[in-house]
């Protein structure tokens, strides 16, 4: 059986006379041959993420927007946590599903609805960056349906050009301009040399000061700092056990593949678990295979680099 | 020589190696462990040189190649105070040890974007458009780029007027929002969000469309209390006490709106605008208008392109009730009740010139005086489930209208009387219904409404020529559709039908001297309706196609029993096909192409074939042939909006020509003028062409608009029975600036030059227009207030004449908390008349009106 007929089936669920006439809340659906341990409908109940561990509390945390300037346009909320060893950059709604799992006391239901949110979202960035971390690297994760990879690679290799002109302000603080090639794309970065950090969005590091804005030469991708505040949120470390770790290339690859090819890139005989939320995504329904979302996207897939 | 080369370039390279300079060290904390991750930076001047990050060991080392004498070596980190060394540019090891700092990272800074995009969706932040004088949301939607809000408070957005305004997502007052953005308190606004492609129907979120909407977002602490403004201002004119006192609360919780206002006064308008009907689909929208109304029309003196608060003599009431509550998670109702009353009075003097051939000029002059008074009524409740895949209305209105106006004119020294009275009624239900299983989806529609004139009476006292027109009028229609669509990939085949029945009952009775002409119309109108229809929707809404054929059969059959013979038995069968091309061709630029062909057809009215008084000149009487006209139309549309940048652009073209078996005109004496129709096949062309741009400067906190129009039409009329073909034209500059370079000072300028023109029968008229507004706000302390306002205008009346006019206010305002004082001085130069010249046809008129005098007002405005 095709994996698309499969999904089809699941999101048949999605319609409101499927929900009212099977009145269950989970229920049996026909895959033929392929082995699925369970298909579910579920209102809006994702399951709790395993327990991560937590490196250490941030001590700044800067917003940014990334936007991609595709179609009618993108824009995404995403978080730099920057810690006194590690940095961790993920999508905005990562980032308060790990705050609220930071906390003493932990409200499930808080909890369950930050989960919900980062599972619907269309635009939704989904990979997350642990920057030293190992001592000296770099720890990308990039949800690749069905799966999760992830990879580790050099810091340092950015080779950036301290550009001499004035520049702009940006939240207030000056910044400094620089331009770097990385992963196929020529970066401009603004930094901060008030912010004795050498961080920033994404992958994008190695400058003298804090980086609050970045493009690349297309116009296509930028990142904008929006917010600068004290930290405090624990900087959760990647899932070890639910993470499949291969080499960058491989990762960029697959990815590649999965987006370009959509639901008929999916290996039917990966799949363990697909959940089913109705209810949420502004009432588009999200389908959820292994835990891992699948992205709407309405413009294409636009990698942030091509090698 | 190659030897020597080699040499050269050796003694270069040794030399550059030998410039390069090497620092390098260690950096540690005070109890002498080594801090690793700061930043070592080499500064010349103020620019970077070269810069390092300490490893595990606290160690770094730095090369570069500098051209000078001295280097600043910093070194920074993070919760450590900076350390800083002037050195000679020479190699060096140095031993930094950096003293603990609790904050070494200044005061955490957050700065929201001016806007935001995320998909369709443009969401501005209030907070960094606003200006110390704003206090009204409407204020405050003025700077916002790509938004115009006109004097009478309607949005517009890119030049288009927005369909539907939103608060929190809830839209409550309809078409009247100007209630909501003139009484709600900027400060309790976070965000608004402007919706393109916006559909109201859940279900089509994924379509692409036209309509532009508002959504407002409250900040938390303006939900669950109520919020508004209340108002009370007294004063004087030259003789007369102004006064004026409202109160207009506004209540918004996450599942329920409500809005109470009351006003009263006779200084601005605001009973006609603040109880317009609520927007209202199907056979229930707009204002009622009945068959007898249009029959005879209602006196008028017409208007200057002035704020009424210029020139008319006014006293309005006005009680307003709105509330929304949400039902379910997707079902909401509705209800809307006002009570108005309007009263306005004006003089104005006319002269207006008829061309009557051969270079011949009818020059009619009068003095117009005229008071006219309404009473409006209406009760709106809806009803709406708007779900994903269901969309469910109901929308039920019932209005009434209560006319009452004297026009008495002074026709070359002659007083003539003029007194008109009339009511209206009008109930109306539509029941709208729209459910998608699967790929298919479908609709049906269900409209009732009737309409009543009971009475309506004109009566003319002018001496040997005194008249009675009288008329009075019913409407019934009904309409049914049901349609049905299929969802086929990207694209969707539908078809609906419709039948529509109206039955018309309109009779007027006309008295003069010895002589009687009556009217008594009756009949029906039956229209039979398939529509097949294609639309393509691309990926992502970059792309979509519509295409759809209307095939109609109509019918319409009515006697006039008053006019012996005169009757109408139209049967016909039209194919009206149109088709729309949508391209979104990036994020920041869309294109649209439009082009139709309709047929309309005239209505019973034709059969009004004995006269029918208009006012004292005009008389009319329809040769009781049904009109009929074909439009072909065709439009062409570009945006571009580049949103962050606060850039926002569009030009349009459209070209439309109209086929039409009755040729309308006109016959003028010196003590009448008569509308005619001849059965004659005629065409009228007219194409217009449009831009504007509008660009916002944060770092000045400033809005630039400017925007170009220019028309042209051709067409024919009869004037005095001869044909004549006239073409217009109009070209219009506008360009407006709202700049606010300094915190203490806020300036608007707009300005407008048009230039207009008529052409025919070897006459050519050009007449130009210049208006300027200038309103300057100053700020001397921050709770004061100073404004003063210029209204300026230069329009051509004649060749080489042109007639000047500058209007000059002053307004005063002291802010305590939630209560604002102010003092307006309202036309500080005193001037008491306006005079404009418009076109229609192959008349020229030359209005003059009465300006209200110099006004002193104080004010007491309490908004929390």
């Amino acid at each position: 059986m095709n994996i698309s007929k499969v999904i089809l089936g699941a999101m048949a669920t999605l319609s409101p006379w499927a929900s009212y006439a099977s009145g269950s809340e989970a229920q049996q659906v026909d895959l033929g041959d392929m082995k699925v341990v369970g298909v579910s409908t579920v209102k809006a109940e994702p399951k709790k993420t395993p327990a991560h561990q937590v490196g250490g509390k941030s001590e700044y945390d800067c917003l940014y927007e990334y936007k991609i300037s595709v179609g009618l346009g993108e824009t995404y909320t995403t978080a730099l946590q920057i810690g006194e060893n590690i940095s961790k950059f993920s999508d905005y709604a990562a980032y308060c599903v790990d705050s609220i799992s930071g906390l003493d006391v932990v409200d499930d239901a808080e909890l369950m609805a930050a989960q919900k949110r980062a599972m619907s979202s269309v635009y939704y960035f989904d990979a997350a960056v642990w920057q030293n971390l190992p001592e000296g690297e770099m720890t990308v994760v990039q949800d690749v349906v069905p799966i999760i990879m992830g990879y580790t690679e050099p810091m340092g290799q950015i080779e950036w050009t301290l550009l001499e002109e004035n520049s702009d302000t940006i939240c207030g603080y000056q910044c400094g301009k620089a331009t770097a090639n990385y992963g196929g794309r020529q970066w401009t970065a603004w930094y901060a040399p008030d912010i004795p950090v050498s961080t920033g969005p994404w992958k994008l590091q190695g400058l003298p000061g804090l980086i609050l804005a970045a493009k690349d030469s297309e116009g296509l991708h930028s990142f904008s700092a929006i917010s600068i505040r004290n930290g405090g949120t624990p900087i959760m470390l990647p899932e070890k056990t639910a993470v499949h770790y291969s080499t960058r290339d491989k990762v960029i690859k697959r990815k590649a593949e999965m987006e370009a090819k959509g639901l008929e890139g999916v290996d039917p005989s990966m799949i363990e678990e697909i959940t089913v939320m109705k209810g949420s995504n502004d009432g588009r329904g999200n389908i959820i295979i292994n835990g891992v979302a699948i992205r709407e996207r309405p413009n294409g897939y636009s990698p942030l680099e091509t090698e | 020589m190659r030897a020597l080369t080699l040499l050269l370039c050796a003694a270069a390279a040794i030399c550059s190696f030998a410039a390069r300079t090497v620092i390098n060290g260690t950096v540690s904390d005070i109890d002498g462990a080594p801090v690793a991750k700061a930043i070592v930076k080499v500064w010349q001047g103020k620019k970077i040189k070269a810069f390092a990050n300490t490893g595990a060991d606290g160690g770094f080392s730095l090369s570069f190649d500098v051209d000078c004498d001295s280097l600043t070596v910093t070194v920074s980190k993070l919760r450590y105070a900076d350390w800083t060394m002037a050195v000679p540019n020479a190699d060096r090891r140095l031993a930094v040890t950096l003293q603990p700092e609790a904050n070494q990272l200044r005061e955490v800074v957050v700065s929201a974007p001016v806007v935001y995009q995320k998909g369709d969706t443009l969401r501005f932040n209030l907070a960094q458009l606003l200006g110390k004088g704003d206090v009204s949301l409407e204020d405050a939607l003025k700077k916002v780029p790509g938004i115009s809000v006109s004097d009478k408070g309607r949005i517009s957005y890119m030049g288009k007027d927005i369909s539907n305004f939103y608060i929190e997502g809830l839209e409550m007052l309809g078409g009247n929002y100007s209630l909501a953005t003139r009484n709600l308190p900027a400060e309790h606004v976070s965000g608004v969000e402007v919706l393109n492609n916006h559909n109201e129907a859940k279900m089509d979120k994924d379509k692409l469309s036209d309509e532009v909407a508002i959504n407002v977002r409250l900040k938390k602490a303006a939900l669950l209390r109520p919020v508004g403004t209340s108002d009370a201002t007294a004063g004087a004119s030259e003789h007369k006490f102004l006064y004026a006192l409202g109160s207009t609360g506004l209540l918004f919780t996450p599942k329920m709106q409500a809005t109470v206002s009351a006003k009263i006064g006779n200084i601005d308008e605001f009973a006609v605008s603040n109880s317009e009907a609520i927007i209202v689909r199907g056979a229930g929208r707009g204002k009622p208008q009945s068959l007898a109304e249009t029959a005879i029309g209602q006196l008028s003196a017409g208007g200057p392109p002035l704020n009424g608060n210029r020139y008319l003599d006014i006293d309005d009431r006005m009680v307003s009730v709105n509330g929304i509550s949400k039902i379910g998670a997707e079902k909401t109702l509705r209800l809307n009740a006002s009570y108005s009353y309007h009263r306005q009075a004006n003089s104005s003097s006319s002269s207006r010139e008829y061309y009557v051939g051969d270079d011949n000029w009818l020059t009619v002059n009068n003095e117009t005086f005229r008071r006219g008074r309404v009473h409006s009524a209406s009760l709106n409740a809806s009803y709406a489930l708007n779900a994903d895949t269901r969309y469910v209305s109901n929308d039920f209105v019932t209005m009434a209208d209560f006319h009452k106006i004297d026009m008495p004119v002074l026709d070359g020294g002659q007083a003539v009387g003029q007194a008109q009275k009339y009511d209206n009624f009008k109930i109306a239900d539509e029941m709208y219904a729209r459910f998608r299983v699967g790929r298919h989806e479908w609709t049906s529609t269900t409209s009732l409404s009737f309409e009543r004139t009971p009475s309506l009476s004109l009566m003319i006292d002018n001496g040997d020529a005194s008249m009675a027109q009288e008329a009075r009028s019913t409407t019934f229609k009904a309409a049914q559709s049901l349609g049905t669509s299929i969802l086929v990939g990207r694209s969707k085949w539908g078809i609906s039908f419709g039948c529509d029945y109206r039955r018309d009952l309109v009779s007027t009775s006309l008295s003069r001297a010895g002589n009687q002409a009556d009217n008594d119309v009756r009949g029906h109108f039956m229209q039979l309706a398939a529509r097949p229809s294609y639309q393509l929707n691309g990926a992502g809404k970059r792309v979509q196609l519509d295409i759809s054929v209307l095939v109609r059969g109509v019918m319409i059959k009515g006697r006039n029993n008053e006019w012996k013979g005169a009757k109408v038995d139209f049967c016909r069968l039209y194919a009206d096909p149109s088709l729309t091309f949508r391209y979104a061709a990036t994020s920041v630029s869309k294109w649209t192409l439009a082009s139709s062909l309709k047929h309309d057809h005239g209505d019973l009215l034709a059969l009004l074939g004995n006269d029918v008084a208009h006012d004292y000149r005009d008389i009319s009487a329809n040769a009781g042939i049904l009109a009929r006209n074909e439009i072909i139309s065709l439009l062409g549309k570009y945006d571009f909006k580049e949103p962050i940048n606060l850039w926002f652009a569009s030009l349009s073209a459209d070209f439309s020509l109209t086929r039409r078996n009755l040729l309308r005109g006109q016959y003028v004496t010196d003590s009448s003028s008569s509308s005619t129709e001849l059965e004659a096949d005629n065409r009228r062309q007219s194409v217009r062409l449009g831009g504007s741009v509008s660009k916002g400067v944060q770092s000045i906190k400033s809005k630039f608009t400017l925007s170009t129009s220019y028309s042209w039409s051709k067409e024919m009329m009869s004037q005095q029975g001869v044909p004549t073909t006239y073409y217009g034209t109009n070209a219009r500059v506008d360009a407006s600036a709202n700049v606010r370079p300094l915190s203490w000072i806020e300036a608007d300028l707009s300005a407008g030059f048009a230039v207009t023109g008529s052409r025919f029968a070897g006459n050519r008229n050009d007449f130009r227009s210049l208006d300027a507004r200038f309103k300057l706000a100053v700020f001397p302390i921050s709770r004061l207030e100073l404004m003063a306002k210029a209204d300026c205008s230069s329009r051509q009346l004649a060749d080489k004449r042109y007639k000047r006019l500058e209007l000059l206010d002053f307004r005063a305002t002291y802010k305590m908390k939630s209560l604002r004082i102010r003092l307006s001085l309202n036309n500080l130069l005193d001037r008491r008349r306006y005079a404009y010249i418009t076109y229609s046809g192959l008349d020229t008129y030359k209005y003059d009106y009465a300006l209200r005098g110099r006004e002193v007002l104080f004010s007491l405005i309490f908004t929390k």
